[in-house]
Order: structure tokens, then C-alpha cells, then sequence
């Protein structure tokens, strides 16, 4: 049997990008300057955790030009949201301590 | 990755999630001034059809539905199940109007039961869209 440490994401593991991830999850798409101000990064940050994640397929980013100005956006890709999905389980069985005792690569 | 740094990440995701979550509400004031909007103009240009009455109460509601249309483009956030629910609560209001507009003159004129009745049929498909948008985000909160 697998600790679920093995199961934990490795792109999504960094507390930046599993913030930006469980903020998106909750919607359908939100603006990138929200997803900074709710992460409560910067706006250089949060581009390169989101270079990260688009890298990984898990993230979508959308630009929009309104007047002068780009509105960009972003929301979780199918892959993303499975992703996050089997972290968050892994951390619900981490917590719980179901499986303690079960040897696992730190 | 220990117990504690795992009940720390889940509070953290809560936190986060729950903050996009709130500001993806705003989606059910949409709905109801949508479906007020929408419940007055049917009525009144039901019970009441001059040319003066329909144009005068399409115009307020054409203004009306344009602030709307600003307000939802200016949200930092689309809750979830946005785009089928708002696509699936239009269509049900343009299909209840519809019918409502086509039969009430063609065979109820002036007839309030018909108009009232229409009008508040034509509310429901929104109102149960920024209902369902509200409660997906609190069950994946």
C-alpha cells in the first residue's frame, strides 16, 4: 500500500501554487490581480507560479484587451482540477493519520 | 510532509477557497434584478400594450439589462457552472417570454392571470441559476 505522501502533486505542493490552485478550483475563472490579492503575493510571483503551472497543463491563462489595457485571467484546466483533487485527498488521509506506520520516500 | 503541515495546507485552501467563493455571489443579485427587470417589463407591456407603454418599458429595461451586462463584466470572479447555468437560465427566460408575449396577444390580451403568471414563469429560470450558482459554492467550500 502507497502512503499518501506518494500521492501528494509535486507542481501543486509548493504553498504559493496550492493556494493559487484552491483558489481557482472554487470558480470557474478569476481575474489575475483577485488571484494575487486573495494569495496575497506579488504580481512577478504570481507569474512565474503561474508559468509553472500552465508548464504542468493545469492552468489556463486568458488575456482580453479592454481599450488600452490587457485584462488577464485564469482558470484550471480538467487536468488541474483532478490534480488538485488527488492533493487535497492526500492531505485528508495525511491528516487523518489513516495510514501511519505505511513507509513512504520523503 | 507531517500531519500538522497537512491540516495547515487543507486551512489554507479552505481560506483561499472560501474568499473565491464569496465573490463569486454576486452572480445571485444579478439573477433577482434580472428577474425583476424582466417580471416588469412582461406585465407591463402585457396589461398594458399601447405603443408608448411597450416602448417606454422596453427602453427602461434595455437600460436596465445594459448596467446589468456591466456589472457582470466588471466581477473579478465567474462562479462555478457559470457559463451553463447563466447560458441554460437564458434560455429558459427567452423561451417562457416567448411563448408568454406570442400567445398572451395572439389569445390572452390583456388578461392578468396570463401575463402575472408568465411573468413570474419567466423569473424562475435565473432565479434558480443564481440559487444553484450560490449553492455550488458553498458545497465546494
Amino acid at each position: 500500500m502507497n502512503h499518501p505522501r506518494s500521492m501528494l502533486d509535486e507542481v501543486i505542493h509548493s504553498p504559493v501554487r496550492f493556494s493559487v490552485v484552491a483558489a481557482l478550483a472554487a470558480v470557474d475563472r478569476a481575474e489575475f490581480r483577485f488571484v494575487r490579492d486573495t494569495v496575497e503575493v506579488t504580481d512577478s510571483a504570481l507569474s512565474k507560479q503561474v508559468t509553472v503551472l500552465e508548464n504542468a497543463g493545469y492552468v489556463r491563462v486568458h488575456k482580453v484587451a479592454v481599450g488600452r489595457r490587457t485584462r488577464t485571467s485564469l482558470s484550471l484546466t480538467r487536468e488541474g482540477r483532478a490534480a488538485f483533487e488527488r492533493h487535497v485527498r492526500a492531505l485528508r488521509d495525511i491528516a487523518s493519520g489513516a495510514l501511519d506506520g505505511v513507509p513512504a520516500d520523503e | 510532509m507531517h500531519r500538522d503541515e497537512a491540516l495547515d495546507a487543507l486551512e489554507r485552501a479552505d481560506t483561499v477557497g472560501a474568499r473565491a467563493h464569496g465573490r463569486g455571489r454576486w452572480y445571485m443579485l444579478f439573477a433577482v434584478l434580472f428577474a425583476a427587470t424582466t417580471f416588469a417589463l412582461t406585465v407591463t407591456i402585457g396589461l398594458f400594450p399601447s405603443t408608448v407603454t411597450i416602448f417606454t418599458a422596453t427602453s427602461v429595461c434595455l437600460v436596465v439589462l445594459a448596467c446589468l451586462v456591466t456589472f457582470a463584466l466588471r466581477q473579478p470572479v465567474q462562479p462555478r457552472g457559470y457559463g451553463w447555468l447563466h447560458g441554460a437560465a437564458m434560455l429558459g427566460w427567452g423561451t417562457v417570454y416567448g411563448v408568454t408575449l406570442f400567445a398572451g396577444y395572439a389569445f390572452f390580451p390583456e388578461d392578468p392571470v396570463w401575463w402575472v403568471s408568465g411573468a413570474a414563469l419567466g423569473a424562475v429560470p435565473p432565479l434558480v441559476a443564481g440559487w444553484l450558482a450560490v449553492r455550488e459554492s458553498r458545497n465546494t467550500a
